[in-house]
């Protein structure tokens, strides 16, 4: 136990860091496979048609981001490249600013704001606030989040409630549940997200029963979205030093293990000579 | 009384929702619209309150002069000078998004990283297989860990099925009871709430 105590931990994190650096610097381009869950939610947005329209929770903030908004840029590209019109909002205070972040290349590439896509912003409340825009999309927030008056927007054309829309998409690090509870429950719509790694364990239960149509776990989630979309972007060139990183925590816990099983054998061996 | 009118506000506001989930009534829809609504102003004011009472915190801290009140300074310097850009000029103009762009989001992103750090060096110090079921537990976790990077199938094409394995059946299985209980026990609170058995949100 002492040689752990001893070990100078700033060790593991300069090999960390090192072991992390050199994939993001030179891709090795290690090939991975697209897992079902990526598959159904790939699915749900392929079979929307132009014109649709998808509603789009934001819900994370800069502390996920890394992991999450790779997943939200691919969902959301792929939506523009179906012609879906996307409306957008937040369910965390510091969301509504990725929503922009992903509609700023496609406005360059000749969408239009308001047509296209419109940016409610943040929803205060949380399931009480979902519940209530179900009831009453065009009118639950009279401006959008740069406080235009969203009243007269083609995006909301044909639009009243929830049973309007085709396709509810939250990715957040909180929880994608609420959507299921109030989209799919009640309107029967399907719902499909993003989540954190750590996150996915609860959503498979969900997506068994049919209530979401797959997700997008972690950054190779996004990944694997790329892949299917044929595009190359953020989360794809992550992968190798996800890889990195993944293998080094567990030749770390495999070696750890083998040092305290020897220290604990010679220890034993120790008392038995006394 | 003081018991009594909070506790019929609560009967009545709860089985109005769930009234409005079960039944399609005009009536009972335009009702629980109006409360949900409600229910948005009232949260969105308790942003506002939750402000009031950091500035109350900090300043406090700041004019006592308390362990790591500089920390205080920086805290409300930051928050103030979001929200006057934010309210005053707009979510667009520079000074906002510089502030988000180049403070906010790297912190919050380093923060997160961080996290890498700490779990690297929990691995090779504290995640022992003391035991069998700590060994199975962390045999597991192994097998996810390679199984769910691409390195994983680099190395073992069977890890990805594996860990699909470990992932869609014993987890899934585990989750669907915890799911079930949970909900369970919420309809039970929920209920001892309505009814008024469960009173300690009023403070009694």
């Amino acid at each position: 136990m002492n040689r752990f105590a001893r070990f100078d931990r700033r060790w593991i994190y300069v090999i960390l860091v090192v072991i992390v650096a050199i994939p993001l610097l030179r891709p090795f381009g290690l090939p991975f496979s697209v897992t079902e869950p990526t598959r159904q939610a790939f699915a749900a947005v392929d079979k929307l048609e132009a014109g649709d329209v998808a509603v789009f929770d934001f819900g994370y903030d800069p502390g996920g981001a890394a992991e999450v908004h790779p997943q939200a840029e691919i969902l959301f590209a792929h939506c523009m490249m179906q012609g879906v019109r996307v409306i957008a909002f937040s369910l965390s205070q510091q969301g509504p600013r990725y929503g922009d972040l992903v509609w700023q290349p496609w406005e360059e590439k000749g969408k239009v704001y308001g047509t296209d896509f419109v940016n409610l912003g943040y929803f205060a409340g949380g399931e009480a606030a979902l519940a209530s825009f179900a009831k009453n999309i065009p009118g639950f927030m009279p401006k959008d989040v740069h406080d235009n008056s969203v009243a007269g927007m083609p995006i909301f054309e044909g639009i009243t409630t929830a049973a309007d829309v085709d396709l509810f998409i939250s990715i957040s690090t909180s929880t994608i549940l609420p959507f299921i509870q109030y989209f799919q429950g009640p309107y029967g719509k399907p719902v499909t997200g993003g989540a954190l790694g750590v996150q996915i364990s609860r959503y498979q239960s969900y997506a068994d029963a049919g209530q979401l149509q797959g997700y997008l776990g972690s950054l190779r989630g996004a990944a694997e979205y790329e892949k299917l979309l044929e595009v190359s972007g953020k989360a794809t060139s992550s992968m190798d030093a996800q890889s990195a990183a993944h293998l080094l925590i567990a030749v770390l816990i495999v070696v750890g293990n083998i040092i305290d099983m020897r220290a604990k054998r010679s220890g034993k061996s120790a008392a038995k000579e006394v | 009384m003081k018991q009594l009118l909070p506790t019929v506000i609560a009967f009545l506001a709860g089985f109005l929702m769930i009234a409005d989930f079960f039944f399609k009534s005009e009536f009972i829809q335009s009702l629980s619209k109006d409360l949900q609504g409600w229910t948005v102003i009232v949260s969105a004011f308790a942003l506002g309150l939750g402000a009031v009472s950091l500035v109350r915190v900090h300043a406090r801290n700041i004019a006592r002069r308390a362990p790591g009140w500089i920390n205080g300074v920086v805290l409300l310097a930051s928050m103030f000078f979001m929200i006057v850009t934010g309210i005053t000029m707009g979510t667009k103009n520079a000074a906002y998004l510089f502030a988000y762009d180049n403070m906010l989001s790297p912190l919050g992103a380093a923060v997160y990283a961080s996290i890498a750090f700490h779990i690297t060096s929990a691995s090779f110090r504290a995640f022992r297989a003391r035991n069998v079921e700590a060994a199975i537990l962390l045999a597991s976790a192994l097998i996810v860990l390679l199984g769910r990077a691409p390195i994983g199938e680099t190395l073992a094409g069977f890890l990805p099925s594996w860990a699909d394995w470990i992932v869609n059946v014993p987890n899934v299985g585990a989750q669907r009871g915890i799911i079930i209980c949970a909900a369970l026990g919420v309809m039970g609170s929920s209920l001892r709430v309505l009814l008024g058995i469960e009173r300690r949100y009023l403070g009694s």
